[in-house]
């Protein structure tokens, strides 16, 4: 059975045979209540992929804007870490002043005399006592 | 049939004012969004980012044992912005603050109702304080953080702090001001930072809206040559001289006379360096390598250095001291001239130290040549910057005899026993070191090293010393120096157990003095007086100074003690001589330093 619209089965086509005309086939006109019904379905099928283009796409911002925002707080919580690291140098460094404070000197001084009753040595009070070995030997 | 028109017509009417409207606003959006866009755009960045500078950390200073010197710490500024305080009460505020600010009420209420839109009340206060405020909750009241730089040990005079002078200050924008802040203020201080980022409506920084980003490089810490524990001593030894003498000024120094590094160095009066601010600006300066004095005997020391070193004399050379040296019309006498009024007679270079004879010093001097002296001393180091990395060094002066400002042998004679030039502390005890270490010139420096924010630790590169005299020259020096104390006018230095080589030094010192002179005559043939000032030598106006080298048998220290001024009643005599003080500070610094006795020490018995 010939095949409407088909190549010819001998000959080779390309040859400058002019082709047989193809002739279409006649379009069986379906019912009218079957053609809207079909009508539907294709509009209900696009419909459907933009809503779920849209979807998709909502999701998408949504998840784009779930990070922002996620970005955004740990940049805050960032800052707020950076704050307390201020804050904890800062008083790290009143307390290194402090340890300065207390091994100067001045302060040892003043403690060795308030609380353990010692005086500045006189050096008019030093009496040398006397050497056997001359320092000048001693390596 | 006619309203029907009208309505129409007033349709049509408003339509058409309508689609004005619109084409109007319309077009203006148009233009903002598309022709002006570009600048808009830019307009709304700019209102939105946030251009924010990283302060880098500056560095600390610690002395050679690790002794905390300076720190910059974290402190609260306190700030007001009037018109929120002024909305509350202002009175109330004033009088709740001034306390814990420790400011006048009233002018804190000026503050606090002034018309700025913001004003400072207090800087850089004190973290308890900053605590206080903050719980007060005054509205329009706040608070910012700030870096204070503070020196933790305080001096041995009432509100001091240790080594002021030689550390300096950092001013309220943060610059290193004077001594070693000034001095390597590019090294401690280091490179700030800055982000550039998008805020929020209350500034604070959106995180994942970074532009740029340039994280600061802190500043350098730096270790001094400096100890602070031998600092207190001589500053305690120092301020006891000034308050007994009533100087107008003190200086002490310790140097490592191989190396030139600076151990200690106490200037009176000095200032408190947390509180700057009260300071007079004259004592910011370290007095020992920036002022410039004639130093009297203790230079006799170069001249026979120089002339021993030149081969123009030998220690048998012998001079005549008659106490009656005339060059120029200019009479040249000792200091000795009331009891010894002819004078010596005929006295070796050892001779001359031991009596601190000024005719046998300008007599040797002029052995030597005065251009000869003239370069001596400039080897020496004298008249030329040490380099010492404190901020502020004067270079001295030494005139050239043969120069426009000087008067040939005058000049050279006068040299030679220390009057007529200019010295620093500093370049004097370089002098001595070079002698102590066997002829070579230190750089004094006060940095060992600097540790970088990755932690390296690099020390210094201190200059090579040039050799300045023959060793030969150099150890003959330190044992007439050591025979000046032993046997010469400087005996009371002596210190039982070491061997100490100095030299005093007293120089008169100049100071203005107004005259009237006549300047010519008027019409009428009266003369016409002006008054005229000049420097002269002030009578009992003195810098009294001892400078040595100790131990004197293995050389390790030279020390200075220089008296400016001190009260001496007009008969150059004062409550405590720099020997004395010496004499008494000597042994706390050999202790100190474990110096260990280089002579047999007699027994108390037989003393």
């Amino acid at each position: 059975m010939a095949v409407i619209g088909a190549r010819p089965a001998t000959g080779i086509g390309v040859l400058g045979r002019r082709p047989r005309a193809r002739l279409r086939p006649i379009a069986r006109r379906r019912p009218r209540t079957q053609r809207h019904l079909a009508g539907r379905r294709n509009a209900v099928a696009s419909l459907s992929s933009v809503l779920v283009a849209i979807a998709a796409a909502a999701g998408l911002g949504l998840f784009y804007l779930s990070q922002s925002t996620h970005v955004a707080a740990i940049g805050y919580q960032i800052d707020t870490l950076q704050a307390q690291v201020a804050k904890l140098r800062a008083e790290q460094q009143q307390l290194t002043f402090q340890i300065g404070e207390a091994r100067s000197p001045s302060t040892v001084a003043v403690k060795a005399g308030e609380q353990l009753r010692l005086v500045v040595l006189d050096p008019a009070a030093v009496q040398f006592a006397s050497r056997s070995i001359d320092p000048r030997t001693l390596k | 049939m006619l309203a029907r028109t009208d309505s129409r017509a007033r349709a049509l009417f408003l339509l058409i004012i309508a689609t004005m409207i619109a084409t109007t606003v319309g077009g203006r959006l148009v233009w903002w969004q598309v022709a002006d866009r570009q600048r808009l755009a830019t307009m709304a960045l700019s209102q939105m980012a946030q251009n924010e500078e990283i302060p880098a950390a500056r560095g600390e200073i610690r002395d050679a044992n690790g002794v905390l010197l300076a720190i910059s710490v974290g402190v609260q500024s306190v700030y007001a912005i009037p018109p929120t305080v002024h909305n509350g009460d202002p009175e109330g505020a004033a009088s709740l603050l001034a306390p814990l600010l420790g400011m006048d009420v009233v002018d804190l209420r000026a503050r606090l109702t002034s018309k700025n839109p913001w004003v400072w009340l207090k800087r850089r206060i004190d973290p308890k304080v900053a605590q206080q405020v903050t719980a007060l909750h005054i509205p329009g009241i706040g608070m910012l953080p700030e870096t204070r730089r503070m020196y933790p040990v305080s001096g041995v005079a009432p509100d001091t702090t240790l080594g002021a002078q030689l550390l300096g200050f950092v001013n309220v924008d943060g610059k290193g001001q004077y001594g070693i802040e000034g001095a390597q203020n590019g090294l401690l201080a280091g490179l700030p930072g800055s982000v550039s980022a998008q805020a929020d409506v209350i500034g604070r920084r959106i995180g994942d809206s970074v532009y740029e980003l340039r994280p600061p490089v802190d500043g350098a810490d730096l270790t001094l040559t400096l100890d602070a524990g031998l600092q207190h001593i001589l500053e305690t030894a120092m301020f006891g001289n000034y308050e007994k003498n009533h100087a107008q000024g003190v200086t002490g120094l310790v140097m490592d006379a191989h190396t030139g590094a600076i151990m200690a160095m106490a200037s009176f009066p000095t200032f408190d360096g947390n509180t700057y601010a009260k300071a007079k600006p004259e004592l910011f300066t370290e007095p020992a390598v920036s002022r410039q004095y004639e130093p009297g005997s203790v230079m006799k020391a170069f001249t026979i250095a120089a002339a021993l070193d030149a081969g123009a004399i030998d220690l048998q050379t012998t001079v005549l001291d008659d106490n009656n040296l005339r060059i120029a019309g200019v009479r040249i006498q000792n200091a000795d001239r009331y009891t010894k009024p002819y004078g010596n007679g005929a006295i070796t270079a050892g001779d001359v130290l031991k009596l601190s004879d000024n005719v046998g010093a300008a007599k040797i001097g002029l052995l030597l040549g005065r251009q000869r002296l003239y370069e001596a001393f400039k080897r020496f180091g004298f008249g030329t910057p040490t380099g010492v990395d404190i901020a502020g060094e004067a270079s001295g002066v030494v005139w050239n005899p043969d120069g426009p400002n000087a008067t040939g042998d005058l000049t050279a004679a006068q040299n030679a026993f220390g009057q007529g030039l200019s010295v620093t502390a500093v370049q004097l005890v370089a002098g001595y070191a070079a002698i102590a270490n066997g002829g070579t010139l230190v750089t004094p420096h006060v940095i060992a090293g600097w540790t970088g924010p990755d932690g390296v630790y690099h020390a210094t590169d201190v200059k090579p010393g040039e050799r300045i005299m023959r060793e030969e020259t150099a150890n003959t020096m330190v044992h007439l120096l050591t025979d000046a104390v032993d046997l010469g006018r400087a005996q009371p230095a002596r210190i039982p157990g070491y061997s100490i080589a100095g030299k005093t030094g007293t120089a008169e010192i100049a100071g203005p003095q107004t005259e009237q002179v006549q300047v010519g005559t008027d019409p009428a043939g009266k003369p016409i007086y002006a008054l005229r000032t000049h420097l002269v030598y002030q009578h009992g106006w003195i810098d009294s100074s001892f400078i040595s080298i100790m131990p004197a048998d293995h050389p390790q220290y030279v020390t200075l003690i220089l008296i400016h001024r001190p009260a001496t009643w007009g008969l150059y005599k004062m409550a405590q001589t720099p020997v004395s003080l010496f004499r008494s500070l000597a042994p706390q610094v050999f202790d100190y330093l474990a110096v260990a006795p280089d002579r047999i020490v007699e027994p108390v018995a037989a003393r």
